[in-house]
């Protein structure tokens, strides 16, 4: 469960508020999608839930626990896939796994499972041993993917996870992401693809220049407008007008 | 050839950023006033260098007049500064050759390879112009104002000091081009990268051994000056050896004849020619080393079962982050070769520089071996190396930095500050006994200092050390420099890491200056410098530790 109560950011050089006194729930077993222009403040927000930055006011909380007083404990409920998979490259694949699963203090036997299914499932066994720098894009992405489910985490949190993937590992994960949220855990994930955001969540929250213009369900979103419309179409309308 | 142009300013701008000086100082003051801070820091790091020069020129000078010969200090100053951009050059050349900006996207405009290569070749071309100029700047003031000059001398001396650089940057253009070509083919960048190092470590032994014989002038003005003036002497010959610095002194001293005029002239036209040269030659193949360049080599053995298995087992939380460290630090050459290596670099150095001062050193050390209290100074200036070679790994002046923007995927992970400014502390400690070892070594092998000393030597180098890393790590927590592009920017453009060096060699240096000045001869002082230390060290990590845990979760980039 995300709670997220009137949170503000503004960047130390930027000049207006990223993101403005924003509230949002999300409930244990539900997939929320985040949408909302280029700059509208998503990687902000997911940026906050995950402790990369401070809040200016407000407060978050995952699972009950307050993300700014509880860090650490709020961060082991958490996996996270950042919107850039650039880091250590220096390492192999593996090495990365293996630095991830001590920090989430997973023991031998469940990493070993973990990686193992994760991998072969995501195709990326084979390179394992090499260096992170020699991975292609998606590759990459995968990897992270497997990092952050490797401790069994109960809140995921994924920041336009399916940029870069190939068509059956967008699928896979996709149902990796039902599945989850079907054994009561959260799914909170940014997106740009509105097909996705349909058929994927239970509910999805718009924001726009750092303000949350809706929340609810598609079927809701529909009835906004009293217009069986295409959701991109109902997307471009909130967007540009209000 | 406008392109060319905007090209260059590009990079320029990329490079340096100028422009963004120039924003700073209007909006951002603080900023700039750091970085001009840096710059007047470098500077003053070379003060020591540029006494030294105008000291041996003015003695020179005085010297050659009488025999009206003092033309050769200005010839001097030309074959000094070119070998210097020689030797500065070629480590700027290796530490420019792949920059980040110029990844795929620069790749993907349509320009021309040689405008590329001409944008890269001005970057190193501008610092190298600054060391011509600051070198230039010994021996044409001097000349000019004992000679009573006029402002044609100085204009000329500015137009020549500015095309100085140009030919020692062509030729180590043409070394190191082709050797990353070599690397390319090879498929190991990397490993060309430590060899392009390597190469440098035996520049600077070179430019040791030149230093070295001008640092005896001071002993036999006579002899030297006769070995560097006689017909067919040092500077005769390197004029021949090199024509071009025969070609700017005339330039410079005959001013206002038209034969100077005409020196002038063609020794730009050399200069320019060679960088032509230079271009239509070499711009393919510089181009081609570009391309891929960010290809690393991949590991073609396939992970199996068994090896997965063994591999994935739980490990104790602080040799995590330690592993980590030592991985990352030592597999990205930019950090080995400005950190770690630095360990095995300045001993040699080092070692090379009493090699080449022949019996003159050997001698004062036998002398000084039978002085009464030798293994009190010999602990001593132990401890001093050990400190300062410690401290030059930069590891800890830098580990935040040296993280970027990954730093924010640190903070995402549910990481115990403490534990991970732990690990970073006990990664600079190992380099900083590998120091205590290498140095410990020449000690017992050259000196045979006893068990006890030994002991002495180790603790309380180790214990400054732990002192100094402490302080490091409060600055890199204070003002990490986590936004850039290269990691150059993380370990060599860091005020932390700067000041890290300079600041440990000052205290040390202050500390050595303060003892000889007081002859401070007691045993109480090494235990002060442990005890001291000591106490300062554990009151300032827990410090630390608290700190830690309160600006590691405030740092945003
Ligand atoms: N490091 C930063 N410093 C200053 N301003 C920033 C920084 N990062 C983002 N911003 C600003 O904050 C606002 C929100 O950016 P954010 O990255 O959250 O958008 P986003 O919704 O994730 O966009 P996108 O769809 O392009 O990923 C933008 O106006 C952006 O310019
Ligand atoms: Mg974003």
């Amino acid at each position: 469960m995300i709670i997220i109560n009137n949170v503000s950011k503004t960047y130390a050089r930027g000049r207006v508020k990223a993101v403005n006194s924003i509230n949002l729930e999300v409930k244990k077993g539900e997939i929320f999608g985040f949408l909302g222009p280029n700059g509208a403040g998503k990687t902000t927000t997911i940026k906050m839930i995950t402790g990369i930055l401070k809040p200016d006011e407000g407060q978050i909380f995952i699972n009950g626990i307050n993300v700014v007083s509880e860090p650490i404990k709020a961060k082991k409920q958490i996996g996270f896939v950042p919107d850039n998979p650039e880091i250590f490259n220096r390492l192999t694949g593996i090495e990365y796994l293996n630095f991830i699963a001590d920090i989430y203090e997973v023991d031998g036997k469940q990493r070993y499972k973990k990686i193992n299914e994760l991998a072969e499932i995501f195709e990326i066994k084979d390179a394992l041993n090499s260096s992170i720098g020699s991975y292609s894009h998606g590759m990459k992405q995968k990897l992270i993917i497997i990092g952050a489910l490797i401790h069994n985490p109960p809140v995921w949190i994924l920041d336009e996870p399916l940029v870069g993937l190939d068509p059956k590992a967008a699928f896979l994960l996709k149902e990796m992401m039902k599945k989850h949220a079907d054994n009561g855990n959260t799914v909170f994930f940014s997106t740009h693809i509105m097909e996705v955001a349909e058929r994927l969540c239970d509910r999805i929250g718009i924001i726009k220049k750092g303000e949350i213009i809706f929340t609810g369900t598609i079927d809701e979103l529909r009835q906004i407008r009293e217009e069986n419309d295409s959701l991109e179409n109902l997307f471009l309308e909130l967007v540009d007008n209000e | 050839m406008n392109k060319a142009i905007s090209t260059v300013k590009f990079y320029i701008n990329s490079v340096f950023g100028f422009s963004g000086l120039v924003r700073d100082l209007k909006y951002n003051k603080k900023k700039a006033v750091k970085t001009l801070g840096l710059l007047g820091l470098i500077l003053y790091s070379f003060s020591g260098l540029i006494a030294m020069f105008t000291a041996f020129n003015l003695k020179m000078y005085d010297l050659l007049k009488p025999i009206n010969q003092q033309g050769l200090v200005v010839l001097n100053t030309i074959i000094i500064s070119t070998a210097f951009t020689f030797f500065i050059g070629i480590l700027t050349v290796i530490a420019t050759y792949f920059l980040n900006q110029e990844g795929d996207i620069i790749l993907s405009l349509p320009l021309k390879a040689w405008n590329l290569f001409l944008a890269k070749f001005t970057i190193s071309f501008l610092s190298e112009a600054l060391f011509a100029f600051v070198i230039m700047a010994t021996g044409i003031i001097v000349y000019g104002i004992k000679n009573g000059e006029g402002v044609l001398y100085y204009i000329n001396s500015l137009l020549i000091t500015l095309t100085i650089p140009i030919i020692p940057l062509v030729i180590g253009y043409f070394i190191i081009t082709p050797i990353m070509k070599f690397g390319k083919l090879l498929k190991k960048k990397d490993f060309v990268m430590y060899i392009s190092g390597f190469l440098a470590l035996g520049l600077g032994v070179l430019f040791q051994y030149f230093t070295n014989q001008m640092t005896n002038f001071d002993k036999n003005p006579e002899l030297i000056m006769q070995k560097l003036t006689a017909p067919n002497g040092l500077i005769d010959l390197t004029s021949k050896l090199y024509y071009p610095a025969a070609i700017a002194a005339k330039a410079i001293i005959n001013n206002g004849t038209l034969e100077s005029f005409v020196y002038l002239l063609i020794f730009i036209a050399i200069a320019v020619g060679a960088l032509v040269l230079l271009l239509t030659t070499m711009s393919n193949i510089y181009y081609d080393t570009l391309i891929g360049s960010t290809e690393v080599q991949k590991n073609v053995k396939r992970m199996d079962e068994k090896e997965l298995k063994k591999t994935t087992i739980k490990r104790n939380l602080l040799i995590t982050f330690i592993d980590r460290e030592l991985k990352l630090m030592n597999r990205e050459p930019v950090y080995f070769i400005n950190g770690p290596m630095v360990i095995f670099l300045l001993p040699i150095i080092m070692g090379a520089s009493l090699f080449f001062q022949n019996n003159s050193i050997l001698f004062i050390i036998k002398k000084l071996m039978n002085h009464p209290d030798f293994s009190y100074y010999l602990n001593l200036i132990s401890i001093g190396i050990i400190v300062f070679l410690g401290a030059s790994t930069s590891i800890a002046a830098t580990c935040i930095s040296r993280e970027g923007r990954a730093f924010e995927f640190i903070k995402s992970l549910p990481i115990n500050p403490k534990l991970y400014i732990t690990a970073k502390i006990i990664h600079g400690l190992m380099f900083g006994i590998l120091a205590a070892a290498i140095i410990l070594i020449m000690d017992i092998a050259f000196f045979k200092i006893d068990t006890i000393s030994l002991l002495i030597i180790l603790i309380t180098s180790i214990i400054i050390l732990t002192m100094i890393f402490i302080l490091e790590v409060f600055a890199e927590l204070k003002w990490p420099k986590l936004n850039w592009d290269n990691p150059q920017k993380a370990i060599k453009q860091n005020i932390n890491g700067v000041v890290g060096i300079f600041g440990t060699m000052g205290i040390v240096g202050l500390f050595g200056a303060l003892i000889v000045k007081f002859n401070i001869k007691s045993n109480g002082l090494l235990i002060a410098l442990i005890v001291i230390p000591l106490i300062i060290s554990v009151i300032l990590y827990q410090k630390l530790l608290s700190y830690a845990d309160k600006r590691f979760y405030e740092i945003e980039i």
